[in-house]
Order: structure tokens, then sequence, then C-alpha cells
């Protein structure tokens, strides 16, 4: 089915109550996941998930974005089936997901917040325990868990205790217990979670390579991670999804008005061009730190247009130019005037319309 | 290469069952709870069986296996009976949070996970209470005076068998139910004493403790009934299957 607008498919369908719509959704049959309306009210008490609508297409990579609490990891737990919604559905590979659903959860490798393990085990009898919790015969899982021992690193502590494992060490096990079963989608709960640069480099090259052969969704609170990752993103505030689509639509939702511009030579004319620059129409202010002219441009401003002029200025002064970049980390940035927006909304949330995807 | 990997892979349905039975009943043997019941039992034993011998020898006076016996099954079930609470209590709750998520999320379905904690729990404290009675049933024989008659010993060790499983049977259930495992423990045993009260008030309908209690010693020399045993195993068996059936419903309806 070609919906025509990438790979995450705007929330625009709904249960079916007759026959045509039945057909409507019989075609969404070839989708990795989809809900409708999932909601999520814990003991009448907390709101963690309301009315999130989304579908994914197979090869997509979404990165879950939100603030602590904004759902999550909820939102994670009911597509996996380890949490009942309290209304709407989670659908995987077009069938709905519930706790006793064990032939759709052989297709998903989950990896949640912080994972833990039982004690008394060896990664070998951990890895072993888990390919027999979905079912795998012992001819198969046997040089499965061998060959992803081996992938993660772990050959030389594979016969030791997993209590002593370091957070990288049970971060490289949990990887490895999601891939057990070779599932066609992957779900991860902040996998990057506690680890070290060195560490968290390797997962985030992992994901990438995983990305090219499996759906996957990754949650995260480092949006950097997100950025270098994901192709697609979804951003929770407060238990609603106030952004699905693709991840470069999501930095085109950004003011592109914040750049710094390294500069070398002589400070007199560095001086001089500060004086030039602020006296330019399209800066609404500039700044000079140590030769990194930190220029604001106008809202209505374009952008390259200020640039340009800042260039020729430049030229004019003698000054030597060393780098330009926009400020502040791009999807980060987006992010939080997402999550601003939204949270000026008010009342007026009610009447938004649900999120798009752009074309 | 390409067509060894394009073998589908035939899944066992029943494996994730026995996965979970297998790794719960070795961790239950490897955790403290049960290695003290175990530890308590023996030399419980052992202490009583040195008394018993001490006071034949010096003080000349029979003592009789069965009774040594009847003492020490009943204790079992009085004094380490806590235990077994503890061991049933805790099956499940004690497993909520990142560690169930870890096992719930994979292939196995909540009905088989609850099964497997079920079966391990109590194939651990049938095979703890089994080999503990068979251990005091030799000693008695060879050391005490030879009464004992090994088939009332069976029913004995069977029908005290039964109630254990009635006992753990709950205990998996009220696991199940609540997230907190001391809860879990408090409400097990409210449930045993006020259900053990209840049904002292409903003679005739169901097997009656006290008597199950007071027969011990006879049974143990032979003079058991059939028709007893045959009640307290269908009474136990409806138990386990009630409290079963009702707890998976429960946990597959629930969060973990």
């Amino acid at each position: 089915m070609d919906f025509g607008m990438g790979r995450i498919i705007p929330p625009s369908f709904t249960f079916p109550r007759t026959a045509t719509e039945a057909m409507v959704a019989e075609k969404t049959g070839d989708l990795v996941l989809e809900t409708n309306q999932l909601t999520k009210i814990y003991q009448n008490r907390q709101i963690a998930l309301n009315d999130v609508t989304l579908q994914l297409e197979p090869g997509t990579v979404l990165g879950l974005l939100g603030a602590n609490g904004a759902g999550k990891t909820t939102l994670l737990r009911l597509v996996v089936g380890l949490h009942r919604p309290t209304a709407g559905w989670a659908k995987l590979f077009g069938e709905v997901m519930t706790p006793n659903s064990a032939d759709l959860r052989r297709k998903i490798g989950y990896i949640p917040t912080n994972p833990q393990f039982p004690k008394g085990m060896t990664p070998i009898t951990y890895l072993d325990y888990m390919a027999r919790l979905f079912g795998l015969p012992r001819d198969v899982r046997k040089p499965r868990l061998a060959s992803l021992i081996r992938a993660v690193g772990l050959l030389g502590a594979s016969g030791d205790a997993i209590e002593g494992f370091s957070n990288g060490m049970s971060a490289r096990l949990a990887v490895a217990t999601s891939l057990i079963n070779e599932p066609e989608l992957l779900i991860w709960d902040e996998p990057t979670h506690g680890l070290d640069p060195e560490a968290r480099r390797s997962m985030l090259e992992l994901m990438k390579g995983l990305g090219q052969a499996k759906s996957l969704i990754v949650s995260s609170h480092n949006l950097g991670d997100i950025d270098e990752v994901c192709n697609h993103a979804a951003v929770l505030s407060r238990g609603q999804l106030i952004y699905c689509g693709s991840l470069q639509d999501l930095k085109g939702k950004m003011r592109r008005n914040h750049y710094e511009v390294d500069l070398e030579g002589d400070q007199r004319a560095i001086t001089k061009l500060l004086t030039m620059v602020r006296g330019m129409t399209e800066v609404k202010s500039a700044e000079l730190q140590h030769r990194k002219l930190t220029l604001h441009f106008n809202e209505e401003a374009n952008a390259a247009n200020g640039i340009a002029t800042v260039m020729m200025a430049l030229n004019d002064c003698k000054v030597t130019l060393v780098g330009v970049r926009s400020v502040g980390q791009q999807t980060e940035q987006a992010f939080l005037d997402l999550v601003e927006k939204d949270e000026s909304a008010g009342f007026s949330r009610i009447y938004k319309q649900p999120p798009k995807l752009a074309a | 290469m390409a067509e060894s990997r394009a073998v589908e892979v035939v899944i066992n349905r029943w494996l994730p069952y026995w996965a979970v039975l297998q790794a719960d009943f070795f961790q239950v043997i490897r955790g403290w709870v049960w290695r003290t019941w175990v530890a308590v039992c023996l030399l419980a034993t052992a202490c009583w069986l040195v008394y018993r011998l001490g006071a034949h020898k010096e003080a000349g006076l029979v003592q009789e296996a069965s009774v040594f016996l009847t003492q020490l099954v009943r204790w079992i079930l009085t004094g380490s009976v806590g235990l077994v609470v503890i061991l049933a209590a805790g099956a499940i709750s004690s497993e909520r949070g990142t560690l169930a998520d870890s096992i719930l999320s994979r292939g196995i379905s909540r009905r088989q996970y609850y099964l497997g904690k079920f079966h391990a729990r109590l194939g651990a404290v049938l095979c703890g209470f089994f080999l503990i009675s068979i251990l005091a049933t030799i000693l008695g024989q060879f050391f005490l005076r030879e009464d004992l008659d090994l088939k009332g010993c069976l029913v004995a060790t069977w029908e005290v068998g039964m109630l254990l499983a009635a006992l753990v049977s709950i205990g998996v259930m009220v696991s199940a139910i609540l997230n907190n495992t001391l809860v879990g423990i408090m409400a097990l045993w409210l449930a045993v004493y006020g259900g053990g009260a209840v049904l002292s008030l409903v003679p005739g309908i169901v097997p009656q403790l006290n008597l199950v209690w007071n027969r011990i010693p006879y049974v143990i020399k032979g003079h058991y009934s059939l028709s007893n045993l045959g009640e307290i195993t269908v009474f136990s068996l409806i138990i386990c299957v009630l409290t079963s059936l009702f707890g998976m419903m429960y946990f597959s309806r629930r969060d973990v």
C-alpha cells in the first residue's frame, strides 16, 4: 500500500465499524505497528498516555522523544503487551497485542529501561533461557547465542556471573537478548542510558547498522542519539503525541535564526566588523566573545541573506572566516520548541488537529 | 548458507513454560528461603532423633518411630509453614518490575508464566518435604522401635503433601494478585487461618483439617482409609485448579 507520505502514516485510521471501513483496515495489515487512540490511566490516578494514534511502516527507525513522565515507556510497554490499554489498541503486524500474544512477541526484540537479569546466571545460561522463552529448539538457539555473544564482545565474560557486569556489559547482553529471536521489530527503551561515551558510541553504531535491516523504535532522553540514528520521530508531551513524522520535518520546525561565526584576524578589524554587523537590518543582535561572533537574525529575515551580508562584511574588514554553524542541537531545539508550543497552547489543545506528517 | 537460513524454525510452544519452570525451580533451590526451610527441618529431625535415642538409651524408655514421625510431620506443618508461605507468596510479586519485563516481553504468554511459576514452587516445596519425610522415616525405622507401616507412611506423607500443595497454590494466586510480597505473605496467612476457621464450621462438606491432623499417628501405623486419602486429594486438587484458574485469569488481565 502506497501512502505516499513517508513511512509513518498520519493518524487518520479509525476503528472499523462498517464493512467498508473494515476493508480499509485490512489494507493496513502490512504495517509493523499501528496504535489507535491508545490511552493508559493508572488506577484512575494518573493519565500516562492520552489518545495516541500512530502507524509505522516496515524499515522505519523511529525515535521516541519526550521529557521524564511524558509516557514513552508506557507507550512501549503497551506495544509489547506488558500493560493493558485503558482505551484504544495497539496492533503489531496487523494483530492486536494482548498480554497473552506470545506469537506476536516472538517478532519483537525488546530492551527495557535498565534491564535486570536473574541472579546466578552467566551470559550463556541467560541467553539460553531467553531463547527458550521464545520456544527456539536447541539446534537453533545454541549456535545463535554463541554468535551473538561473540558479536556483542562478551566472549571473554561468557562464563562469568552477570551480577558482576558493568553497565556497558549489561547493555551489550541486553542487545544480544533482544536479537536472539531474530525479530522483525526492535523496541529499545533508552538503550544508551548509563553508558560511558565509548559504549554509547558503539551502541549508536549498532543501532545504525540494525536500522538498515530492521524496524526500530528507540526511546531516548538524549536527542543527539535520536538525531544520529533515526529517520523518523514521535514526540510525546504529558502523555500526548504532539509530533509524529520524519526527523527532517521536525528539524524544519526549528527557528533558523541563531548562528555562531568563528573568526581570525586583527582585533581592530574584528571590532570594526562587529560595528558593521550590528548596523545590518537583518541582524537582531550580535555579540563578540573571544573571536566568536554570535548572531541573532530577525524572525522575518532570511537567514541565508543575512549570512551572505555578514560574509561580505568579513571580506571588507579583512577578517578571516574559520567557521559558521547553527547554534543549538537541531533536534533538541525543535523538540523544545514543540513542547513549549504545546504547553503554551492551554485549552486550545482540545481543538488541535492530530499531528500530521508533511509529504 | 542462504538455504540454511531460509529453513523455517519450528517453535516449541511449551518450551517457554518449561524454561520458566526449570529456571524458577533452580532459583528457589538456590535461594536462602528454601535452604533455610530444608536445613531447619533436617536439624529438627536430627535433634528430635537424638533426644528420642537418648531417652531410650539412658532411661530405657521405649521410643516408637510412629510417634517420632508424627511429631516431626506436625512440626514441619506448623513450624516451617511460614517459610513455605514466603516461598509461595513471593513467586510472582517478587519479580514484578524490570525482571518480569525481561521475561514477559519474550514469546511467553501470561498463562504459561503463571503455570511455570506455580509448578516450580510446588515442585520445590514438595521435593523438600518428601525428601525430609523419607529421611525421617528411614531414620525412625532404623533407630527407634519399628512400628511403622510403609504404606501408612506413604499415605501420611501424601496427605500432608496435598495440604502443602493447596497452600502453595493459594500462595501463588495471592502473589499474582498483589504487587507487594509482604502484603501477599500477610494475606496468605490470613487466608490460611481464616479459611481453616471457616472450614471447621462446615463439617461434612470438606475434609476437616483437625481430623487429618489427629489421624496422622494411626495412618503411619497402617490404619488408613483410602476414602479419606481420596477426599483430601480431591479437595486439594479442587483448590489447586480453582486458585490456578483464578490466578491465571487475573494475571492475564493485569499490568506488570
